[in-house]
């Protein structure tokens, strides 16, 4: 590709017409909507015919449907069997038909009760009751391959939670929903203030690098968990090998299996309208010190001495003569070590910009207090969406928009989404039905935070507390729309240079505004599939699935606004990339039912093909751009950097699974799957795994109880199964990429520094578990038990081998994580009587995935590197994820054989004879994972009013502060602003008795250390301890709030209005508690596996939504 | 109905797509990586291995060295200064250079395939030269380090531990290497080496790049190991090719300027670090007060006056200035293409003259001194007979025969500036120029390091090599390697 001529978007568009998942839409949406139309023309001229024939004698309708205790049911569907036509009781439960004809059927369906069909016949009234399922708990779940079962007999956990649950404040997205709402689960990763979507992780970790679970939206595998939660419908965790082990090998973290709404058969269509609006705003920021200006303190701790302006006729403007000897601050520092702020006059840095109001002044050096808080905004979310839903006996369909804008705090920061969902399902003969799922997705961002870290880290550890925020923001003129506060020396540079050579830190306006990212991203997922039912009991199913996306991110810099690029100048550029990645699954499906008496059996036998493929192709410039402000890779001064990237694999599967039951009191599941994948080498590529459980309903053993309602239900269940899993490919023949050359005329080449292996063996995670669920006083009490095992070995791990061997890592077959722990939900409904339900559920889990084994000889797999020498292990006898790093070394005492003997010293803190802390290395402080992790939730309603609230906790884990060490480092914490043992401010001058004495703190040999060191040498020596930034990562975290109210739906009977529901949202309200209050952030937002890596803020939402059914 | 004509196409649709799925994907070959080569070209493994003679020259983790050596100083920070040593710093260059070596010396070994590749060059050239490199790139690891993997080491997955050898063995065998190498060399190849841009295939200066490093080698080990010291330097200076006998001789890295190097990737590494919109470094206090104190002639070409008061002035170790403050590096020194020395003249000479104190050749130490101070002046082009006389009678510059390693150290300092990596194991060696350590020191000592402690990849991922085999005990800066035995 010439590189010269960017790739057009019509040419991606076209591209993406004439690919697979491109025509396959096409014609699905030609089909679907061909079938949309037609169907309800036939609907509409099934009505003509009612009417016609009916005309003789159509009469009035009326009926109230009731409970079994006979109260009210309100909002139970009621729909002429075989159209569309249909209604919906109100809050009393009555509904009404103005004309029916007495040959009609109606039917009556309400979520949770058994649907109800009655001939209308010659009456006027007709009242139903609808009862309860008969056997008591008759919980139907999505399970592995979509297929719904009865969660009775099922011998593994599976939990599932509806979307109304889930979406109490209208979050938008998957992991914040289910935060506290599913045992077991942790979600971290993202802050509240980011687009991103958080991670979860299902029992701990189950391998080295803790990667998260597989995700299913109605059957189809997807690689991300950007869904619009307004079309989810209920979510369903697959947490153990035994659930998900026909997925096959990506299910050993688990399964979050989402089922997206559809339209219901005999339904009228209905119209839902929803809509929020949301405002975000900073929940916790940092305490910063506001005593002490930019500047560095003398090395000797002797008193801050300003800077003083001299006038130099060869380099500055003549008007500057007058100057000479005023006082300016340190420009070129971005830490704040600097002198104290009592208003004196100074030359501040927008004193040197001819067009700022301030040029030439001295102005008082005072402290902004706000100027961190004052860079942000108020964040708003905009979020609507329209559903359009229906069937008939022959087919049901939904439609639904959803448009999402978020601006976010950080300026510049914007997303527009657009959602649209099609869903349907067609029964084209008795025999055949088509069902279609369809979600496209498109995503605008600009500014995306992420790519705008060193702003938020530029505000939160190295913003000068004197900087007046709208200086930097109102500081507009020249060259740049933005200036910089870090500029050179007035005194040694001529103006020009001072003046545009900033020396760390760009204004971060600048940043956030001028050098920005761009991204578009497009993405289809959903499947097509076809049923053929071969005789009542066996089936036949056949789908396509794809998740396809493509997209194009750019980024720029303003010309001169970042210095010291890597190329040691300031230069402008853009980089843009292109990509496409999709998955494509195809599989056949067999599946046989069968009941004889006490006896039931189920069958699949299935195949799958998957096939995925990943392209890219990035370019930046090189060497600044030869027209400024124009961002194309054309314009690069130098040859463009490019690179490309390729990968195809494959994996073909066969599997089947055989269940057997009895009489609702036993069920016995085993499945088998065997895969062959593209990237294990030949003779290595296929595995075969199994999996059983047991589920027994052992409450029928005590039908006493249970018929007098205090023990309505008992079940144990017990399972094993295996996992296998490949690698990603090229992993098996070492290569040699190129190196970089020697001029143009000398390429280079090295081996890669990644030793690759044939003989790799597939992964294989085996887990055992066991769990019970017994429910009380008639379902109104439940709980739900496990407890399991997890054992993964011969993990392929690209494991770190000392580099003298040749290479860094290498992959290997190795290792063994014995992950251990439980899973306990409780719920109940402490209260439901006619105007009052309160609901409440309640979990926790807990999980120790301990690192039993690694490759032969080694002890140790790092996970993470940090700068700060951080580090997150996996390391043999320990947990997963240990923290660790530099210890200050305590003081211990030795007689002359080196036995370790008793001194007044033992335990003090060893310093330098500089009083600098001394440490060791890579010392573990304990592992990142937390101890238990759960949950809260519960909904109260009373007539029209409901509130529901989900809360989440986590106990125990490490969270590693880095921007607090960055904040002592560079003078803004609270803590460099301390008074010393003599009550006398840290930062004066030792002469004057300031400085700090090390507490409890000896030197090498023992003796008390009495010296006191210049506050700034001594942070400084902190920028090399992990220890003192080491925090409890125990958090209790509010996630969701929402009151709502029900219009009465008197008010609007004469509208088409059918329910109106106002309600009030809190998205991450508050932390209810923090045990890393210290580190000046929120925990349960950590951007890293090991804490905060520049973290950006936590926020709160706070909104508005309104409901509407047509 | 029409609909199903629908269903048909789609039911088509599908298998059709299914059974080009299933057919147009070759399963086996699927996994072959597109992008990336899978054979190895001789010519293009020496030249990534010759790219990293410049880190051999300056680079430990980052300059660092020459830093401790008091050549330059880093503007804005203070911890390289104060002996910080990064943990995840390991060893350098068996993974991006040794290991290609090896895979050259055994490509070219391959006596079934060996006739293949006598396009990029003569096999026993070939082989020699990846040897000589070898050795040449390891001198300066066990320099560093002390005792380090070497006879087990390269050998990938055969040996993922392999042990920690004594350094004097490795001396020992990198004698032999060097000698062997020349031994091996053909002077008259049918085809010339390819991808050499270093000397484009000249053996002699092959010759003379092992011999020279020979020569050095052998004054390593004076204190440790005298007779093999005497040896070694009177076999270097007869070997085949000698060693550098001129300034013209003097082993040079070519960098290229921006028009021979468009992506600015071989530009001279003081170019990157000091130009015209970046300082990371300027010059330590130590060398411009020694430089100006007697009026060095070479002061002008190693440093720049500082611009704030136009003189020459250093900044003081472990201390955070601005880079207008003090002397930059000479701005001749640092052109994007000008050369680095890789060995020089006077550096020879140098050795010479203290080959002559210790007995081990005969001669005069004082002209060979003379001779050394003045090949450096030519070296930089700022020789003048007249301004020479009078620098070298200075007393202080004037050798002194009755502690001559405090000439010869002194003087070798500032010959060897900014080859910080080369000049520090002089100074462990003679003792001299005397420096001291950087206020904050964070070595447990307090002083400039012997030797820098095995990184965390040894630790962690060998410990039972790094508990057993490893001599050097215990791991500290403090602690003296093999030939750093005594301090003249």
């Amino acid at each position: 590709m010439n590189i010269n001529q960017p790739v057009k978007r019509t040419e991606f568009v076209k591209g993406f017409i004439h690919s697979i998942p491109g025509r396959l839409l096409s014609v699905v949406m030609l089909l679907f909507l061909v079938q949309f139309f037609y169907t309800t023309k036939l609907a509409a001229q099934d009505k003509k015919v009612v009417t016609k024939t009916g005309v003789e004698n159509l009469q009035k309708l009326t009926g109230k449907v009731i409970d079994e205790k006979g109260e009210a049911l309100p909002g139970v569907t009621v729909v002429i069997k075989g159209t569309s036509t249909g209604t919906i009781t109100d809050n009393n439960g009555n509904y009404s038909f103005p004309k029916v004809s007495p040959n009609e059927t109606l039917v009556f369906s309400f979520v949770g009760l058994q649907s109800k069909e009655m001939n209308v016949g010659n009456t006027s009234v007709l009242n139903v009751a609808l009862s309860e399922s008969a056997t008591g708990l008759n919980e139907v779940v999505v399970t592995a391959l979509n297929i719904n079962r009865d969660k009775k007999s099922l011998g593994y956990s599976v939990q599932q939670v509806s979307g109304n649950d889930l979406n109490i404040a209208a979050p938008t997205d998957l992991a914040t929903s289910l935060a506290g709402q599913i045992s077991g689960i942790q979600t971290f990763g993202s802050a509240s203030s980011s687009f991103d979507d958080s991670q979860i992780r299902i029992r701990g970790v189950n391998d080295l690098n803790g990667d998260g679970p597989l995700y299913v939206v109605d059957g189809t595998p997807i690689s991300h968990s950007d869904i619009d939660m307004e079309s989810v419908k209920s979510v369903s965790v697959l947490k153990g090998p035994a659930a998900a082990a026909l997925y096959g090998q990506r299910a050993s973290r688990g399964v979050i299996l989402i089922t997206t709404k559809n339209g219901e058969r005999d339904k009228p269509f209905t119209v839902e309208l929803n809509s929020t609006v949301k405002f975000e705003t900073i929940r916790m920021l940092p305490q910063l010190q506001n005593s002490y200006a930019q500047g560095v303190q003398n090395a000797d701790g002797s008193a801050y001495k300003f800077p003083v302006y001299n006038y130099n006729p060869s380099q500055d403007p003549a008007s500057w003569a007058s100057q000479t000897g005023e006082p300016m601050l340190d420009y070129t520092t971005d830490q704040s070590w600097g002198p104290k702020m009592t208003g004196q006059m100074v030359r501040q840095w927008n004193s040197w910009y001819p067009n700022d109001p301030n040029y030439g002044k001295m102005t008082p050096l005072v402290p902004q207090p706000d100027n961190v808080k004052d860079f942000f905004r108020t964040g708003l979310t905009l979020q609507n969406d329209v559903a359009v839903s229906g069937g008939n006996d022959k087919y049901n369909v939904r439609l639904a928009y959803d448009n999402q804008q978020r601006t976010l705090i950080f300026p510049g920061s914007e997303r527009n989404r657009n959602f649209f969902n099609i869903a349907g399902s067609y029964d084209v003969n008795s025999k055949i039905n088509v069902s279609v799922n369809l979600n496209i997705d498109q995503d605008h961002e600009v500014g995306n935070p992420d790519n705008m870290v060193n702003v938020y880290s530029t505000l939160e550890s190295s913003f000068p507390r004197q900087l007046n925020i709208n200086d930097l923001r109102n500081n507009t003129a020249g060259q740049f729309r933005f200036r910089s506060w870090n500029l050179q020396n007035p005194n040694t540079s001529t103006a020009d240079n001072f003046l545009y050579d900033n020396q760390i830190s760009s204004n971060i306006f600048t940043e956030a505004l001028d050098n920005t990212g761009k991204s578009d991203l497009s993405r289809l997922y959903g499947n097509v599939q076809l049923t053929y039912k071969i005789t009542d009991d066996l089936k036949l199913e056949g789908a396509f699935r794809t998740d396809y996306n493509n997209g194009i991110a750019t980024s720029q810099i303003v010309s001169g606004s970042r210095p010291n690029n890597s190329d040691g100048t300031s230069n402008d550029s853009f980089s843009e990339s292109y990509w496409e990645n999709f998955e494509n699954n195809y599989e056949l499906l067999l599946s046989y039912n069968k009941k004889i008496d006490d006896f039931s059996f189920s069958g699949i036998a299935g195949s799958n093909i998957r096939y995925s493929k990943n392209q890219n192709l990035n370019a930046s410039t090189n060497g600044g751009l030869e027209v400024p402000g124009v961002y194309s890779i054309a314009e690069s001064t130098l040859k463009p950097n490019v690179s490309d990237g390729y990968n195809v694999s494959e994996a073909r599967s066969l599997y089947g699974r055989a269940s057997f039951g009895y009489k609702d009191l036993f069920y016995l599941d085993g499945t088998l799957r065997n895969d062959w994948s593209s990237t294990l080498a030949l003779g290595n590529n296929s595995y075969l795994y199994p999996s059983a459980s047991l589920s027994m309903v052992f409450s029928q053993f005590f039908k006493d109880l249970v018929s007098n309602k205090i023990f309505s239900f008992g079940k144990i269940r017990l399972s094993a199964a295996q996992v296998g899993s490949d690698m990603g490919p090229y992993n098996i023949n070492t290569t040699l990429p190129l190196t970089t050359s020697y001029g143009s005329t000398y390429p280079a080449q090295g081996l890669s520094s990644n030793l690759l292996n044939p003989e790799i063996q597939p992964t294989l995670s085996t887990s055992y578990e066991g769990g019970i669920e017994l429910n009380f006083f008639n379902n109104r009490l439940g709980g739900d038990f496990s407890l399991y095992r997890n054992l993964n070995k011969n993990q392929i791990m690209q494991m770190a081998i000392p580099n003298v061997t040749g290479y860094n890592s290498m992959m290997i077959n190795a290792g063994l994580i014995l992950t251990t722990g439980f899973d306990l939900t409780l719920k109940g409904v402490p209260i439901k009587t006619k105007d009052v339900t309160w609901d409440v559920s309640f979990n926790i889990g807990q999980s120790t995935p301990m690192i039993e084994r690694l490759a032969q000889g080694q002890s140790d797999y790092r996970v993470t590197w940090e700068f700060t020498n951080m580090f997150v292990d996996d390391m043999v006898g320990k947990e997963w994820g240990m923290i660790s790093g530099r210890k200050m070394i305590q003081y211990q005492a030795y007689d002359a054989k080196g036995n370790p003997i008793y001194s007044p010293s033992n335990g003090k803190t060893v310093v330098s004879s500089t009083g600098q802390v001394l440490y060791n290395e890579d010392q573990s402080f304990g592992s990142a994972l937390p101890k238990f992790t759960g949950g809260f939730a519960t909904s109260f309603k009373y007539h029209n009013f409901d509130l529901s609230m989900a809360l989440n906790f986590q106990i125990g884990g490490l969270y590693f502060a880095k921007s607090a060490l960055l904040r002592d480092y560079k003078g803004l914490s609270l803590k460099t602003v301390a008074l010393n043992d003599k009550g006398v401010d840290i930062r004066e001058p030792i002469s004057a008795g300031g400085g700090i004495k090390p507490a409890n703190a000896v030197t090498a040999d023992g003796s008390p250390f009495n010296s006191y060191v210049p506050a700034m040498a001594f942070y400084g020596t902190y920028w090399y301890l992990t220890q003192p930034y080491i925090y409890d990562a125990t958090y209790v975290k509010m996630d969701q709030i929402r009151l709502g109210y029900s219009l009465p739906t008197k008010w609007f009977q004469k509208t088409p209005l059918k329910t109106v529901n106002l309600g009030v949202v809190f998205t991450d309200p508050f932390l209810i508690y923090n045990a890393a209050k210290g580190s000046g952030n929120d925990p349960s937002e950590a951007d890293a596996n090991y804490g905060d890596n520049g973290q950006l803020p936590a926020t709160r939402e706070m909104g508005f939504n309104i409901k509407i059914t047509l | 109905m029409k609909t199903s004509k629908y269903i048909k196409f789609v039911l088509a649709y599908f298998m059709a797509s299914f059974m080009i799925s299933c057919t147009m994907n070759n399963f086996d070959n699927m996994n072959v990586d597109p992008k990336n080569p899978s054979e190895a070209i001789p010519s293009y493994m020496l030249t990534n291995a010759l790219r990293y003679i410049p880190d051999n020259l300056l680079i430990t983790n980052g300059p660092q060295v020459s830093m401790w050596m008091q050549y330059w100083t880093e503007i804005p920070y203070v911890s390289d200064e104060q002996y910080n040593m990064s943990t995840s710093q390991d060893f350098p260059f068996y993974q991006t250079v040794l290991v290609n070596l090896q895979s050259i010396i055994n490509q070219n070994s391959d006596t079934i395939n060996k006739a293949s590749l006598v396009s990029y060059g003569d096999n026993n050239n070939q082989i020699a030269i990846a040897r000589i490199l070898k050795a040449y790139y390891y001198l300066r690891i066990t320099d560093t380090w002390g005792d380090i993997p070497y006879f087990k080491a390269l050998q990938g997955v055969k040996n993922i531990t392999p042990s920690i050898d004594s350094q004097k063995s490795i001396y020992i065998d990198l004698f032999k290497e060097f000698s062997q190498a020349v031994a091996q060399i053909n002077d008259n190849p049918i085809n010339p080496i390819k991808g050499d841009f270093l000397f484009n295939g000249d053996m002699t200066k092959w010759k003379k790049f092992a011999n020279t490093t020979r020569l050095i080698m052998a004054m390593r080990i004076s204190n440790v190991d005298p007779a093999k010291g005497d040896s070694v330097l009177n076999d270097a200076l007869n070997s085949s090719g000698g060693v550098i006998e001129s300034n013209d001789d003097n082993l040079e890295y070519p960098f290229l300027n921006s028009t021979e190097d468009v992506n600015g990737n071989n530009y001279n590494y003081m170019y990157n670090w000091n130009n015209s919109s970046n300082y990371e470094y300027a010059m330590c206090k130590t060398l411009i007060d020694y430089m100006n104190e007697y009026s060095d002639p070479r002061l002008p070409y190693y440093a720049d006056k500082a611009l704030a008061t136009n003189t020459y002035v250093g900044q003081p170790v472990a201390t955070i200035g601005q880079a207008n403050q003090y002397s930059q590096m000479g701005v001749k020194m640092r052109q994007q293409n000008t050369p680095m020395y890789i060995y020089s003249y006077a550096q020879v000479l140098f050795t010479l003259s203290e080959a002559v104190v210790r007995g081990w050749i005969s001669g005069d130490a004082q002209i060979y001194y003379n001779e050394a101070i003045q090949a450096s002046l030519q070296q930089y082009n700022v020789f003048d007979p007249a301004t020479f006389s009078v620098y070298i009678n200075q007393p202080d510059i004037k050798f002194n025969s009755t502690n001559p390693y405090e000439s010869i150290g002194n003087q070798k300092w500032i010959a060897l500036y900014p080859y910080g990596n080369e000049e520090w194991a002089e100074w462990r060696r003679l003792g001299y120029p005397q420096l001291t350590p950087a206020p904050g020191a964070i070595t447990v000592d307090g002083q400039i390091p012997r030797r820098e402690t095995y990184g965390v990849d040894i630790k962690t991922l060998m410990p039972v090599q790094f508990e057993q085999d490893a001599l050097i005990q215990p791991d500290l800066t403090s602690t003296h390697i093999w030939w750093d035995v005594k301090k003249q």
